[in-house]
């Protein structure tokens, strides 16, 4: 039996903040950094999106329709394509025009809003689909919420809105006994499907495909493929009719930004699907496809339940990136209590600023978790510490607060 | 030497609680105390001491009450200097070690001293007595206003203590105590380790004083070992005194060890809008741009008021900026604060600030996070090496710095997670810990019976 190898990369940016101090409360409107944010968008461009969509383009060309990717592109990035770098919104929609790629649904400014606010949750995905259907394709019935966060209720919120199946993290708090490699229903939805990923295969990759210290490397084509064929192999699935999956999830800024071109990423890539195919026991699909298959077999699948978040954050795979600390609850707590002033007032400018200080980056700047060590965390943060990420962005709120005219002691 | 005995170091210093000016009196004691823990016997020798501790393993003694007890009068020590002038590398200067400079009129008894630039004149003249009362703790009264000729009775009186007392080695902490232990090697061979608790350049920066830099540099040079209170200062051992980075060794300063820690929460009641700067009023400290960012600070606060506790030289010319910047009402000097009163006024304030322009360690850092407030600290800063979950900012950066203390002012979440995860930093720091680093570099570098001493030591 093959293995339905999936591989699906998200695109997010968000809108960074400027150093805005707490002085230009009531003076300044100007929150974010234009000049950080064009040059990041810049260098991203031409480091991964460009040269990475031209590889899948040239490997969907060669493969002539075996070959598939999915994709998740926040609404925030999409806006920061449109104004900086509008060639790369056409690179992409070359992409989408292939018929081989397919884009998910999400929330458009990549936020929490699924752990607090359903309405704005429903507004951001609604938001999310006219954006991309204006700028690329329109998303799929597929869902992936930020960071990969979900739950039984998040399930049943994204199931209410339409949707069939969602990308999970294949965690093994929530996984326990049972195998990534596999399709599962989520416990309290009517007939969601829960796409994993297998987070070690995935992590050769998005995380240690560069890392010396790392036994396997370097990490080839051949050792990879010949990894997946493994699989396939100890697949204790594919023996009991079930349906095998495997979920290659990861950032695409993996591709050229945090697996550096001289890393040797990009050949690693151009070779992969060949040597997968050759090998004849794998095949690649979409998660529609993989929805489509599982839908067929509903009854087969066995459930996982999840009452409380999970993610792909970290080694925890737990909310602490976002929410695990004093700073960071305070912050998250301030701005969505502005939530009913901003729909109050009708504007559709503020509306739209509130939503970019929602995208969770801002709240990943201020954790505290690793702060000792040089990590992840620190990837693109352009604050010194997370404290003074934490004081910018309050400052900012406190602007808007005072715009909206909420007492500030009513929000800290 | 009998082996398995306790090994024996004569430790030489300024300060000495309850005789401290400053943060290195409390060093002194910490590492003291924990030394002699580890069972290494520790003759620790102040200028002057009239109170007597002496408990196991620990004797904190002043060279001048020594002499006296061995029977040497003021007469006698003055012949005797006079005969056998101390070389003190050759130099004499008008220093104060702490970066303040005496204000007000010179003595003649000073100015005499003054004029005593070289070996030769010194020899000539011998000493000034002048009359010093012995309580009092500032600055004003440990380092006095001839400070040389303290430096020079001190290298006499240590001189002659080789005869009273064997040691295996001379652990000798900052500039003002390294002619004495190189007096003290000359006479018995021992091996010398320095101890910089900061360096010329921290106290007065590029005006630097050129004899300090001199003493400071020869005695790096000669020095067995070298230990820095932090990465920060080895950095400018190595690059503006040219001494290779493998003769230094950090050990990192750690809380008091009777400091208690205060449960009042950083945003709770009872604490005011006040800003707290604690430290020399001398430019090191950076108390100036500490007004200036006060100024931003008072206009985004209408209730913030700003603290300075301490003395020094930019005392007047403090006032007067803080007049130019119109916040003359919002800024207080408290002058010299005893340390039972800086706890208190910590306990009461909501953040405590130190800009310094160059900070060897920042003892007080560790204070404040003990009576529950954050610190602000400057990225000039040795303590940032072992509390990095601070506030950090650079000196001269102004809104950021005003930016800061605003928010520690306003944002109770914030205030709250740098205590605590703070306290988890600073409880990862002792002196026991720090001895224990000490210890081991004494064996690295005492050879032979010297060693086993050590290493007997440790297996108490």
């Amino acid at each position: 039996m093959a293995t339905n190898l999936c591989f699906y990369f998200q695109v997010h940016q968000p809108w960074r903040l400027r150093h805005y101090r707490f002085l230009e409360v009531g003076r300044s409107q100007a929150y974010f950094d234009d000049d950080r944010n064009s040059s990041i968008l810049r260098r991203v461009a031409d480091k991964c999106y460009l040269p990475m969509n031209n590889l899948l383009l040239d490997l969907i060309a060669e493969y002539k329709g075996e070959f598939k990717v999915a994709f998740s592109i926040s609404a925030v990035v999409l806006q920061q394509m449109d104004a900086y770098t509008p060639e790369v919104v056409a690179s992409f929609r070359r992409l989408f025009e292939t018929g081989k790629v397919e884009l998910l649904s999400e929330t458009s400014h990549h936020s929490l809003a699924s752990l607090y606010s359903p309405q704005e949750f429903q507004e951001e995905v609604a938001l999310h689909r006219e954006v991309t259907a204006n700028l690329l394709i329109p998303p799929s019935k597929v869902f992936r919420n930020t960071e990969l966060i979900a739950s039984n209720g998040i399930a049943r919120m994204v199931e209410d809105m339409g949707y069939e199946a969602m990308i999970m993290e294949g965690a093994d708090s929530v996984l326990r006994w049972r195998s990534p490699l596999f399709n599962y229903r989520m416990a309290g939805t009517q007939r969601l499907v829960a796409l994993l990923k297998n987070y070690r295969l995935s992590d050769d990759i998005a995380f240690r495909f560069s890392d010396r210290q790392w036994a396997q490397w370097p990490l080839t084509a051949e050792k990879f493929a010949e990894w997946i064929r493994l699989v396939d192999i100890e697949n204790p699935v594919a023996s009991r009719g079930g349906i095998p999956f495997l979920g290659l999830f990861m950032d695409y800024e993996t591709f050229g930004e945090h697996q550096w071109a001289e890393t040797g990423i990009f050949d690693f890539f151009r070779a992969l699907p060949g040597k997968l195919l050759k090998a004849g026991n794998v095949r690649f699909i979409t998660p529609s496809e993989a929805l489509a298959a599982a839908s067929k077999n509903w009854a087969a699948l066995s459930e996982i339940d999840a009452p409380e978040p999970f993610s792909w954050a970290d080694i925890e795979r737990d909310l602490s990136a976002w929410r695990g600390n004093p700073i960071q609850d305070s912050a998250l707590r301030t701005v969505y209590r502005l939530e009913k002033a901003v729909r109050a007032r009708g504007d559709d400018g503020m509306l739209e600023t509130w939503r970019r200080l929602l995208t969770s980056d801002h709240f990943y700047y201020m954790c505290t978790k690793y702060f000792s060590d040089g990590d992840v965390h620190k990837y693109f943060n352009p604050y010194d510490s997370p404290y003074d990420a934490h004081i910018i962005y309050m400052n900012v709120l406190a602007d808007m607060a005072a715009r909206l005219g909420v007492k500030e002691k009513a929000i800290a | 030497m009998r082996s398995g005995r306790n090994a024996k170091v004569l430790m030489l210093g300024w300060e000495y609680p309850p005789r401290y000016a400053g943060g290195l009196g409390k060093a002194c004691r910490g590492l003291s105390v924990a030394l002699s823990r580890q069972g290494v016997q520790v003759y620790f020798v102040l200028p002057t001491y009239p109170e007597k501790i002496s408990e196991p393993h620990l004797e904190v003694i002043g060279a001048k009450e020594a002499l006296n007890l061995a029977g040497w009068s003021e007469d006698a020590i003055r012949q005797e200097q006079a005969g056998r002038a101390v070389e003190v590398f050759g130099i004499a200067a008008n220093i104060y070690p702490y970066g303040s400079h005496p204000t007000g009129p010179m003595s003649d008894g000073i100015r005499k001293i003054f004029a005593m630039q070289t070996p030769e004149s010194s020899k000539a003249s011998g000493p000034t007595t002048i009359n010093r009362s012995e309580k009092p703790a500032q600055a004003e009264e440990i380092y006095g206003k001839n400070l040389w000729s303290e430096i020079e009775r001190y290298c006499f009186a240590v001189r002659q203590m080789s005869e009273t007392h064997e040691v295996d080695l001379v652990h000798a902490h900052d500039w003002m105590t390294f002619p004495a232990a190189f007096e003290f090697q000359k006479v018995t061979q021992t091996p010398v380790f320095l101890h910089v608790h900061a360096t010329e350049y921290d106290r007065s920066g590029e005006r630097m004083n050129p004899e300090v830099f001199r003493i400071e540099k020869e005695g790096f040079r000669r020095a067995t070992h070298i230990f820095a209170v932090s990465r920060y200062t080895a950095g400018i051992i190595e690059r503006l005194y040219g001494i290779h980075r493998h003769k230094i060794s950090v050990v990192y300063n750690a809380p008091d060890e009777d400091s208690k820690t205060f449960s009042s929460a950083p945003g709770g009641k009872g604490r005011a809008h006040h800003v707290v700067f604690l430290g020399r009023l001398t430019f090191q400290k950076g108390p100036d741009h500490f007004l200036k960012a006060a100024a931003l600070v008072a206009q985004g606060d209408p209730d913030a008021q700003f603290v300075f506790c301490g003395t020094g030289d930019m005392f007047d010319s403090l006032r007067v900026l803080a007049n130019d910047l119109g916040i003359e009402d919002r800024v207080h000097f408290v002058g010299f604060v005893e340390p039972a009163g800086v706890d208190q006024i910590l306990q009461k304030s909501k953040v405590l600030v130190m800009p310094s322009v160059s900070e060897p360690f920042g003892l007080v850092a560790l204070e404040a996070i003990h009576c529950g407030i954050p610190v602000i600290m400057s990225k000039q800063s040795g303590v940032r090496e072992v509390l990095h979950r601070a506030l950090q900012v650079d000196f001269w950066d102004h809104d950021k710095l005003a930016d800061q203390i605003l928010a520690a002012l306003r944002l109770p979440a914030l205030s709250l997670q740098l205590v605590k995860e703070g306290m988890d930093q600073v409880q990862q720091l002792s002196w026991d810990k720090s001895a224990e680093r000490v210890t081991d570099i004494y064996r690295q570098y005492v050879s032979g019976t010297y060693a086993d001493a050590v290493r007997g030591a440790h297996g108490h």
